[in-house]
């Protein structure tokens, strides 16, 4: 289905409560992805970045401390991170988040409850925009 | 505490402690199918079970439950509390393929489990309400102390474990009460 093998991807599921972690984890899993790190707060995730460069990146809108939202911001205005889909999953399901997020450059939005449903369509998206993205820089360095 | 959530810029068109008793009856209807659909919608896509409404009767074998509460506020004089209450023994069942061994059962699990679903339902309560011109923010999950339910205006809704015969007594109460401020 993608020139891109799945199993290459690294995943990072940001969120504050173990159930979710673990619940996207299994999903992930289930999608073919093996590379897939957890953190529960921003600290964590400063730490994963050091360490690692991920392909996709899910973040809960609200956390304890700096939010997923702010997170996400802060990474967006860092041209390294053109290249990583950021995912918001939240119980915020108003439109004005939605809108709020897209512009400040989330590559999609999912609502909880998270069905499996929901989250395979959303994946396979986003592993589609991964796949355009590495193409189009494949062929902007070609050229 | 409350959340860092985006700041609102919707203005303020009603306030909850502004409508007439048949308005707010009315209102009581509409938040109770919020969170028929909510809870329904977690329990099935989380866990893939169903639960259903146990007719507004308070579960017989809801003893020493698991309880979180959200908050739900404006910037005037409406605020909303949202309590959920869980029999323990059902979040063990749902939660046992999620968390590892040495967590199983434990506080800590029930309380994120807890936590997590309470937000979820309050957040649809919450996007309910500001659909029809508040302007609510929400609060982080909390656990909450048994003095903590409110007692004021509101709708108590039990919800029972279906699993395909007869409904296992296992329940969850979702209490959600307009207190005015004044």
């Amino acid at each position: 289905m993608f020139d891109l093998d799945v199993k290459e991807l690294r995943a990072l599921v940001v969120d504050d409560h173990m159930m979710i972690r673990r619940l996207l984890e299994g999903f992930l899993q289930e999608n073919g992805l093996v590379k897939i790190d957890l953190a529960a707060s921003s600290e964590e995730v400063e730490e994963k970045l050091e360490f690692h460069k991920y392909d996709l990146i899910f973040f809960d809108w609200n956390l304890p401390g700096k939010s997923g939202y702010a997170m996400m911001q802060g990474l967006r205005e860092n041209r390294a991170y053109d290249r990583t889909a950021i995912v918001i999953v939240t119980a915020e399901s108003e439109e004005r988040y939605v809108i709020e997020a897209l512009k400040a450059g989330a590559t999609a939005y999912i609502v909880k409850p998270v069905s499996r449903e929901a989250f395979d369509k959303t994946l396979q998206k986003v592993v589609r925009w991964i796949d355009r993205v590495r193409q189009a820089t494949q062929k902007s360095q070609q050229v | 505490m409350d959340r860092s959530c985006a700041s609102s810029d919707a203005k303020i068109t009603t306030s909850l402690n502004g409508v007439n008793v048949s308005e707010r009856d009315g209102m009581k209807i509409e938040v109770q199918e919020v969170v028929d659909n909510a809870m329904r919608a977690t329990f099935d896509g989380m866990f893939g079970w169903s639960v259903q409404q146990s007719g507004g009767r308070i579960p017989v074998a809801l003893t020493m439950p698991v309880r979180s509460h959200v908050l739900l506020r404006d910037s005037m004089e409406s605020t909303v509390d949202v309590v959920l209450q869980f029999d323990p023994r059902l979040l063990s069942l749902a939660g046992a393929k999620l968390y590892p061994e040495d967590m199983q059962g434990s506080a800590e699990m029930m309380n994120d489990m807890a936590a997590e679903i309470s937000n979820i339902v309050a957040a649809r309560i919450k996007a309910f309400l500001n659909g029809k011109g508040h302007a609510l923010q929400m609060s982080i999950p909390e656990p909450a102390a048994f003095a903590e339910i409110p007692t004021a205006d509101g709708v108590d809704i039990s919800f029972q474990y279906d699993n395909g015969g007869t409904p296992k007594p296992l329940g969850i109460v979702v209490s959600v009460h307009l207190r005015d401020l004044n």
